[in-house]
C-alpha cells in the first residue's frame, strides 16, 4: 500500500532522511519508531507532499506522492504532530470545512462532523474556538479532520504524544478498530508501549537511516533475543555508528 | 476516499472559511461586550475536566440541560470599536488628502487662474449625474477634460500608492516565520494552483490597501464629473486590478521567495520594506500636503508610455471624457492585471516545485569557528548592565526588525514630515518646535521598545516567571534601559541646536522638560505595555491591544502641552502630573502582573488612582487649550473666560471617564448619593463654609498685600449684565462642583485612600487639586481641597463634597460682586 523507494532528503550537506526503502502492506498498522530528530516527521511530510524528496520516491496505493499529490490526498488522512488551527474558528467549523474540502456535501459534512465529534468526545467543546483547546483536544480535533472522509490510509505523526492515559487509550482503541476494518495505518512515535500494543510491524529509524524493520517478534529475536522492545530500540539506535544495526530485519519489505 | 472537488468549489470553501472567521471575530467583540451584562459563560478551562472525565468510546449519557456554551475569545475589549473608528478616520483623511492632492495638481499644472475654472465647472456637472445610478452619458453632463500634466501626476500618484500598498503588506507579515497556513491546506486534496490563486484573490480583496487606493481613485473619478455612487464604483473597478498586481507580487515574495532565501536575509528584507513602505506612503501623502511636493516635480519627467502601464491606464480610465476610451482603458487594465496574476502563478508554481515549506533549516546560532576568545567581559569587572538589560541589547542587535523599528522608524516618521512638507521646516527654527520634535521622536521610540517589553518575551514569558526575581524588578530593568537608550535622539537633536545657536536660556528650560519627560514616559510605556500585552494570544497581530497604544499616544500628546505652555507654572504642573501618573500606572501594572498568564483569574476592572490622574491631566490640558483658543479668537482673559474654560474641561474629563467606566463595567466607581444624603449635604455645607471663610481671609489679605496684587489682575471679573451673572452662578455653583468632585475626590482621593493613610491622601489630593488651578487661587483652593476630602471621607458619597464645593464657589463668586 505504501512503498518507499530510496527516499532521501538532503538539506545542503545534512541528510535528514537517507535511502529509505521498505513497504507497508494494506491492512497493517505500521509503527515508525525513532529518537527525536531522527527524520520521522520529515518522512511523513514527504509522504504528504509538503516536502519534495531530494532523491527516490514514495508511493501510496501505486500513486506517486509527489507527482499525483491530489489523488494521494483523497485516499489519505493526515494528523500532524502539533496541530495548529486558525484563531476565531470553532472546532466544528474547521471540521465541517475539511469535510467539504474532501468533496462532501454540506449536509454530509455536517453529519460526519457531528458523528466524529461525538466519537472523539469533543461534543462539549465543539463550539469553542479551536485555539483555546488543550493539547489533547487539539490532537483529537486533528484526528477528526483526518478521519472525516473515511480514508483508506491514515498517516499519523505522534498521535498520542501529549495525551493523558485515558485519551491515549481511546485513541489506541480507535486505531485498532480502524485497522480491523482493513485500513492501513502508518504512525510515527517514540512511545514504545503504545507501539507495542497497536502496531503489527515496526520500522526503526535513526539519524535518517532505517536500522530495523519487521514484525515485533522478529525484531525482538534478531536484535535482542528475549529482550523488551525498549532494549531493541536502544540497541538499534546506538549513536556511535549510524550503521550499527544495519538493516536488521529479515524482510526489508512485506508483501506488496 | 473523498470525492474530487472542483477548483471553483474549493475557492468558494476557502473564501467561506475566511469569511466565517472574520464574522466570528466581529461577533466576538460584540459578544464580549454583551457578556459583561450577565457573566454566565465559564472559561474554557473549567469545562474541560468534565469533558475528559466522561470520555468513553460510547457517547456520554445525554444531559438534558446541556446548554450550548458560547465560545470565549481572548479579551478584546474596546479594540474592535477603536479599530473601526481608526479605519473610518483613515478613509476620511485619505479622501481629504486626495481632494487636496488633486487641487494641488491642477494648481501646479494649469496655473492658478485656470485652476479656478475647472472647479467652478465641476459644481453644475456634479449635480446633474447625482440622480443617475449609472455612468452619465456625455451629453447629459460634460466631464471636464483633464490637462495632461494633471493626468501624469495622477498616474504617478497611483504608482506611488500601489508601491506603498505592496511594501506595507509585505512588511506587516512575519516573513521569517514558517507558514503553517499553507502547509496545512496543502494536505487537503486541492491542487496547489488553486490554493495559490485563492491566496492571491484573498489578498486582493481583503487588504488594507483598499483604504489607500480606493478613496484616491474615487476622488479622481468624482472630480472628472461622475456622481458619488458612480465614482465610488469606478474607483473600485480601477482599484481591484491594481491591488491584484500588488497581491501577486507580495505572494511571490512571501510564499515563494521565502523558500530560497535564508531567514536572516528575510529579516533584513522585512526591515528594509518597512522603511521603504513609510517612505512611499509619505511621498504619496505629500501630494496632498503641500503644493510643491516632489510628486509634481517627478511627474513631469514621466515618459508617455507610462500610460500603457497599469497605473497610467487606471488614471486614463477614470478621467477619460468619452465612454469608448474609458472602457478600453478599463479592459486593458483588467487584462494586464489578469496576465500579471497568471504569470505570477506560474512563477509561484515553479518556486514551490521543490516543496511547500522552507527547507527546515532554522537560523543557526552557531558562529563561525574563527572567533576571538573573549566571549564576554572579564569576570572581575562589575557588570554594568543586568542580565535582562544585556539580553535586550543583544536582541536589539540581532533582530533587525526590532532595531529598525526602535531607532530608525521614529526618525523616519517625524523626519518625513519635514522632508516632504517644505513649510514644516520653519518649525525647526523655533525652540518649542524643536523640543516637540525631540520629544516626539523619543516617545515614538519608546512606544516601539518599552511598550513592547512583555511582547518581545512572547511565548517564552514562562521563563521569566520561573527565575527568582520578581517580574516587577525585571520590568524596572527594562524601563531603565529603554529610558536611557531613547534619550539618544533628543540629546543628539539638542546637541545639534547647541552647536548651531549656542546656549539660550529659554531652550534650557525646554531641554529639561524633554529630558525629564523621556524617563517618565519610559515608565508609562512599560506600565501600559503590561496591560496592552496578551502573551497568550496565538496570533501575532493580536498580541498588542491597540486601545492602550492610543492611550499612550494621547498621554504623550498631553505632555507636549508642557512644552508649549507659556508659563512656568503650567509646565511644571504638567510634568508633576505626568510623573504622578507614571507612578500610579506602575502601581496598577504591578497589581496586574500575577495575572498575566492566567487571565481568567484576574479581578475585573477597577477604578484606581491612575484613572483619576488621567482625568486630572485631561482636565488640566483641556482647560489650557480652551483658554488659548478663546484668547486667539480675540477675547479678553476675564474671570468669566477662565470659569468657562474650567467648566468645559471639567465636563470633558467627567463625561469621558464616566463613559469609559460604563463601557468597561468597572467596579468602585464613586457614587453620587447614598443613604443619609441629607446629613452628607449638611456636612458638606459646613465644610464649604469653613473653606469659604478661609478664602475670604486670604482675599482680604491679598487686597492689602502688593505681592499678590499682580496675580489678582487676571482674575478680576468683568461681568457686565444680569444674564451673565446668572449664567456664571449656575456654572460655578452647579456644574463645576459636580465635575471636579467626581475627579478629584471620587477618583483621586479614593484611589489614594486605598493605599495611603488618611492624612497623606487628604493632603496629596488637595495638592493635586490645587495644582490644576490658576496660580492665584492655589492657596484657598488647597484649603477647599482639604475640606472636601475630609467631607468625602466622612460621608463616603459625592453629594457631600459637591455641596461643600458649591457653597464655597457661591461664597467666593458672590464676594467678587462686592466692590
Amino acid at each position: 500500500m505504501i512503498a518507499f523507494d530510496k527516499l532521501t532528503k538532503q538539506y545542503g550537506s545534512f541528510s535528514a532522511v537517507r535511502d529509505l526503502t521498505f513497504q507497508v502492506a494494506g491492512g497493517e498498522v505500521f509503527g515508525f519508531l525513532g529518537p527525536n530528530g531522527a527524520g520521522k516527521t520529515t518522512t511523513i511530510r514527504m509522504l504528504m507532499g509538503i516536502l519534495v524528496p531530494s532523491a527516490g520516491h514514495a508511493a501510496i496505493d501505486g500513486l506517486d506522492c509527489q507527482l499525483e499529490r491530489v489523488e494521494v490526498k483523497r485516499r489519505v488522512g493526515y494528523l500532524p504532530d502539533s496541530p495548529i488551527f486558525y484563531d476565531f474558528l470553532r472546532g466544528r467549523e474547521i471540521l465541517e470545512f475539511v469535510g467539504e474540502m474532501h468533496g462532501q456535501t454540506r449536509g454530509d459534512a455536517r453529519r460526519n462532523a457531528t458523528r466524529l465529534l461525538e466519537e472523539l468526545a469533543l461534543g462539549e467543546a465543539e463550539d469553542e474556538y479551536a485555539v483555546n483547546y488543550s493539547m489533547g483536544m487539539k490532537k483529537r480535533l486533528g484526528l477528526a479532520c483526518a478521519l472525516i472522509h473515511d480514508p483508506s490510509v491514515l498517516i499519523l505523526d505522534e498521535p498520542t504524544n501529549g495525551l493523558d492515559p485515558r485519551a491515549a487509550r481511546e485513541v489506541q482503541l480507535l486505531l485498532k478498530d480502524y485497522a480491523a476494518r482493513g485500513k492501513t495505518i502508518f504512525l510515527s512515535t517514540h512511545l514504545l508501549d503504545m507501539a507495542e500494543r497497536v502496531c503489527t510491524r515496526l520500522g526503526i529509524i535513526h539519524k535518517g537511516e532505517l536500522v530495523a524493520v519487521g514484525p515485533i517478534e522478529e525484531l525482538r529475536s534478531k536484535v535482542v533475543p528475549g529482550g523488551t522492545l525498549e532494549e531493541v530500540f536502544l540497541k538499534a539506535t546506538q549513536a556511535d555508528d549510524a550503521h550499527s544495526g544495519a538493516a536488521v530485519g529479515a524482510s526489508a519489505g512485506g508483501r506488496p | 476516499m473523498s470525492a474530487s472537488v472542483g477548483a471553483v468549489r474549493a475557492a468558494r470553501l476557502l473564501f467561506g472559511l475566511r469569511l466565517r472567521r472574520f464574522l466570528n471575530l466581529m461577533q466576538a467583540g460584540w459578544q464580549f461586550s454583551r457578556r459583561w451584562r450577565k457573566p454566565a459563560a465559564t472559561p474554557a478551562g473549567e469545562q474541560e475536566p468534565k469533558a475528559e472525565a466522561t470520555s468513553e468510546l460510547q457517547p456520554p449519557a445525554a444531559e438534558p440541560n446541556r446548554q450550548k456554551r458560547r465560545a470565549t475569545p481572548s479579551k478584546a475589549k474596546l479594540g474592535w470599536l477603536l479599530t473601526a473608528f481608526v479605519g473610518a478616520s483613515m478613509v476620511f483623511s485619505a479622501a481629504q488628502l486626495s481632494f487636496k492632492a488633486l487641487e494641488n495638481m491642477q494648481h501646479r499644472a494649469l496655473g492658478s487662474a485656470e485652476a479656478a475654472r475647472p472647479l467652478a465647472a465641476k459644481a453644475p456637472a456634479a449635480k446633474a449625474p447625482a440622480s443617475q445610478k449609472v455612468r452619465p452619458s456625455p451629453q447629459a453632463s460634460p466631464r471636464k477634460a483633464i490637462a495632461p500634466g494633471v493626468l501624469k501626476a495622477v498616474a504617478l500618484e497611483v504608482l506611488i500608492l500601489m508601491l506603498a500598498v505592496f511594501l506595507l503588506s509585505l512588511g506587516s507579515g512575519e516573513l521569517a516565520r514558517p507558514d503553517w497556513d499553507l502547509e496545512w491546506l496543502v494536505t487537503l486534496p486541492i491542487p496547489l494552483a488553486t490554493l495559490l490563486s485563492v491566496r492571491i484573490a484573498e489578498r486582493t480583496f481583503v487588504s488594507g490597501g483598499l483604504l489607500l487606493l480606493w478613496p484616491f481613485l474615487t476622488v479622481v473619478a468624482w472630480e472628472t464629473g461622475y456622481g458619488v455612487a458612480a465614482a465610488a464604483a469606478l474607483g473600485l473597478l480601477a482599484a481591484v486590478p491594481l491591488l491584484a498586481i500588488a497581491a501577486t507580487l507580495r505572494t511571490i515574495i512571501d510564499t515563494g521567495l521565502r523558500l530560497r532565501v535564508g531567514p536572516g536575509q528575510l529579516r533584513n528584507l522585512q526591515a528594509l520594506t518597512s522603511v521603504m513602505a513609510l517612505l512611499f506612503l509619505y511621498l504619496g501623502m505629500s501630494a496632498g500636503l503641500s503644493a510643491n511636493s516632489y510628486v509634481m516635480d517627478l511627474a513631469v519627467w514621466q515618459p508617455s508610455w507610462v500610460f500603457w502601464l497599469p497605473p497610467g491606464l487606471a488614471a486614463v480610465a477614470l478621467t477619460a471624457t468619452d465612454k469608448a476610451s474609458s472602457s478600453l482603458a478599463f479592459v486593458a487594465l483588467t487584462a494586464q492585471a489578469g496576465l500579471c496574476a497568471a504569470a505570477g502563478l506560474g512563477v509561484l508554481m515553479r518556486q514551490l516545485r521543490l516543496g511547500v515549506v522552507a527547507s527546515g533549516a532554522r537560523e543557526s546560532g552557531r558562529r563561525p569557528a574563527a572567533r576571538t576568545a573573549s566571549a564576554g567581559p572579564a569576570p572581575q569587572t562589575r557588570r554594568l548592565l543586568s542580565a535582562i538589560q544585556a539580553r535586550e541589547l543583544r536582541l536589539l542587535s540581532r533582530d533587525r526588525n526590532f532595531l529598525i523599528q526602535t531607532l530608525v522608524l521614529p526618525v523616519m516618521i517625524i523626519g518625513a514630515q519635514f522632508w516632504l512638507n517644505a513649510g514644516m521646516a520653519a518649525v525647526l527654527g523655533s525652540p518649542t518646535g524643536l523640543a516637540t520634535v525631540a520629544f516626539s521622536v523619543a516617545a515614538y521610540a519608546l512606544m516601539f521598545s518599552a511598550f513592547q517589553t512583555l511582547n518581545t518575551e512572547g511565548n517564552a514569558l514562562w521563563i521569566l516567571y520561573s527565575v527568582p526575581q520578581p517580574i516587577e524588578w525585571i520590568l524596572r530593568q527594562k524601563a531603565t534601559l529603554w529610558g536611557i537608550v531613547c534619550l539618544a535622539w533628543p540629546l543628539a537633536i539638542f546637541a545639534f541646536t547647541l552647536v548651531r545657536d549656542g546656549v539660550r536660556l529659554e531652550t534650557l528650560g525646554l531641554v529639561v522638560i524633554v529630558l525629564a519627560g523621556v524617563p517618565i514616559f519610559a515608565v508609562i510605556a512599560t506600565a501600559l505595555g503590561v496591560f496592552a500585552s496578551d502573551p497568550l494570544a496565538q496570533v501575532v497581530q493580536r498580541r498588542v491591544r491597540p486601545s492602550y497604544m492610543y492611550l499612550y499616544m494621547l498621554l504623550a500628546g498631553l505632555y507636549t502641552y508642557s512644552i508649549f505652555a507659556s508659563g512656568v507654572w503650567q509646565s511644571v504642573g504638567g510634568m508633576v502630573l505626568t510623573a504622578l501618573l507614571g507612578f500610579a500606572l506602575w502601581q496598577k501594572a504591578r497589581d496586574h502582573l500575577p495575572y498575566l498568564l492566567d487571565p481568567s483569574a484576574s479581578p475585573p476592572a477597577r477604578v484606581s488612582l491612575s484613572d483619576g490622574l488621567i482625568a486630572a491631566m485631561i482636565f488640566f490640558v483641556v482647560q489650557g487649550v480652551v483658554t488659548v483658543i478663546f484668547v486667539l479668537s480675540g477675547q479678553r482673559v476675564t474671570g468669566r473666560l477662565l470659569l468657562l474654560a474650567f467648566s468645559i474641561a471639567g465636563a470633558t474629563a467627567f463625561l469621558l471617564m464616566r463613559f469609559t467606566f460604563g463601557r468597561l463595567k468597572s467596579e468602585g466607581v464613586p457614587s453620587m448619593l447614598g443613604p443619609g444624603y441629607g446629613r452628607a449635604i449638611a456636612w458638606g455645607a459646613c465644610g464649604g463654609a469653613v473653606a469659604a471663610l478661609a478664602a475670604f481671609a486670604y482675599l482680604v489679605l491679598a487686597r492689602h498685600t502688593p505681592l499678590l496684587e499682580g496675580a489678582r489682575e487676571t482674575v478680576v471679573v468683568g461681568m457686565e449684565d444680569q444674564l451673565d451673572q446668572i449664567w456664571i452662578a449656575i456654572l460655578a455653583v452647579v456644574a463645576a462642583p459636580i465635575f471636579e468632585e467626581f475627579i478629584f475626590r471620587g477618583l483621586i482621593f479614593g484611589g489614594l485612600r486605598r493605599t495611603l493613610g488618611m492624612t497623606a491622601s487628604v493632603v496629596a489630593s488637595a495638592a493635586i487639586f490645587a495644582l490644576v488651578h490658576p496660580p492665584f487661587s492655589v492657596i484657598p483652593v488647597f484649603g477647599l481641597g482639604l475640606a472636601t476630602a475630609l467631607v468625602y471621607e466622612r460621608t463616603r458619597m459625592l453629594i457631600g463634597p459637591i455641596a461643600a464645593h458649591a457653597v464655597y464657589n457661591a461664597a467666593v463668586v458672590g464676594f467678587q460682586f462686592l466692590p
